[in-house]
């Protein structure tokens, strides 16, 4: 399944079919996270039920130090 | 040192510190630490998926003792910082916002219209907005008016440490400002620091000045140290300037003086 993650297009196993899961697949273990699926922020609490599908557009992002 | 207020908040410290460009995260907890800062500033970026859990300063941090400032800094339009505002606030970690749309990239000035625009929104959707613009009282004035909890006028181009450009201009946006007046941007060392506080700003929002100091941890103390003496200075009011001297010392009893005659 091709996914547009931060900009970047990126192949994924189809059984990486939620946030949760995509999270896990990416290996990401970051506490203080910002997701944006198609344009709609999701919570914490909906990371397994948000449903990730082909074509998706997903942005990850974190604070980083700025002034 | 006599308290303030951003909207609901109450804050000791007068300095806010940016958390950009410090040489490692060690010296950055020092001398977040020794500017003793209550409110640390922050950019929202994409997560390098190549390098997703590499160390992060904000995860290190005792997050029950700072507010968090995240910035619009990379937005070029209101839509932009509306944006970046939005997924900041996701975070659940804050609901300050430090609105920053840049007009022009050689000097990093504020777009003004734009700032405006995004600060009006920002308020509607319940954000406490604190603009980063440019040294104008009426444009200072208009953002009050849209709801900002505080104004932020630069003192000179980001990071260029060329300190308070026009004095007379942050005396005039003190003057009529009823929120608080935090100088962001420009500061170089604790004496533009004191001098802006002397003016009457209620704070100092640095960044570069600490963190591309040669000693950052002994330039956070100092910048600390010196926002005390601005703010002490001008609560103590100072004296008027005069054209001529006037002596400290009598000017009279002199051992020399003759004895007047009765």
């Amino acid at each position: 399944m091709l996914l547009t993650i931060n900009g970047e297009n990126r192949h994924v196993p189809p059984e990486v079919d939620n946030i949760q899961k995509l999270l896990e697949h990416l290996n990401i273990q970051r506490k203080i996270l910002i997701i944006q699926h198609n344009d709609q922020i999701v919570a914490p609490d909906n990371y397994s039920s948000v449903t990730v599908r082909e074509g998706d557009r997903i942005e990850l992002v974190h604070f980083v130090g700025g002034g | 040192m006599d308290s303030w207020q951003i909207g609901p908040y109450t804050f000791h410290s007068r300095l806010l510190l940016g958390t950009g460009k410090f040489s490692s995260l060690d010296i950055q907890s020092k001398a977040v630490a020794a500017s003793q800062a209550e409110i640390l500033t922050f950019a929202v970026r994409r997560l390098n998926l190549d390098n997703p859990n590499e160390p992060n300063f904000l995860e290190t941090l005792d997050l029950k003792k700072y507010k968090l400032l995240p910035n619009t800094a990379g937005a070029k339009t209101a839509d932009e910082a509306l944006h970046i505002a939005r997924l900041a606030r996701a975070s659940g970690l804050c609901d300050m916002v430090k609105v920053e749309v840049i007009g022009d990239p050689k000097y990093l000035l504020p777009d003004p219209v734009a700032t405006l625009e995004a600060t009006k929104q920002l308020v509607k959707e319940g954000f406490i907005v604190l603009p980063y613009c440019s040294d104008d009282p009426i444009l200072a004035k208009r953002l009050e008016e849209a709801g900002a909890a505080a104004v932020m006028p630069g003192a000179s181009p980001i990071g260029s440490g060329l300190g308070l450009l026009n004095p007379y201009y942050l005396q005039v946006i003190v003057e009529n400002a009823r929120v608080p007046v935090i100088v962001d941007a420009g500061i170089g060392s604790p004496a533009d620091a004191c001098q802006a506080m002397e003016l009457g700003a209620d704070a100092i929002l640095l960044n570069t000045a600490v963190s591309q100091a040669a000693n950052p941890v002994l330039m956070a103390e100092a910048m600390r140290e010196a926002i005390i003496a601005g703010r002490k200075g001008f609560l103590a009011g100072r004296i008027p300037k005069k054209t001529a001297a006037s002596p400290s010392s009598p000017t009279s009893g002199l051992p020399w003086e003759t004895a007047k005659t009765s």
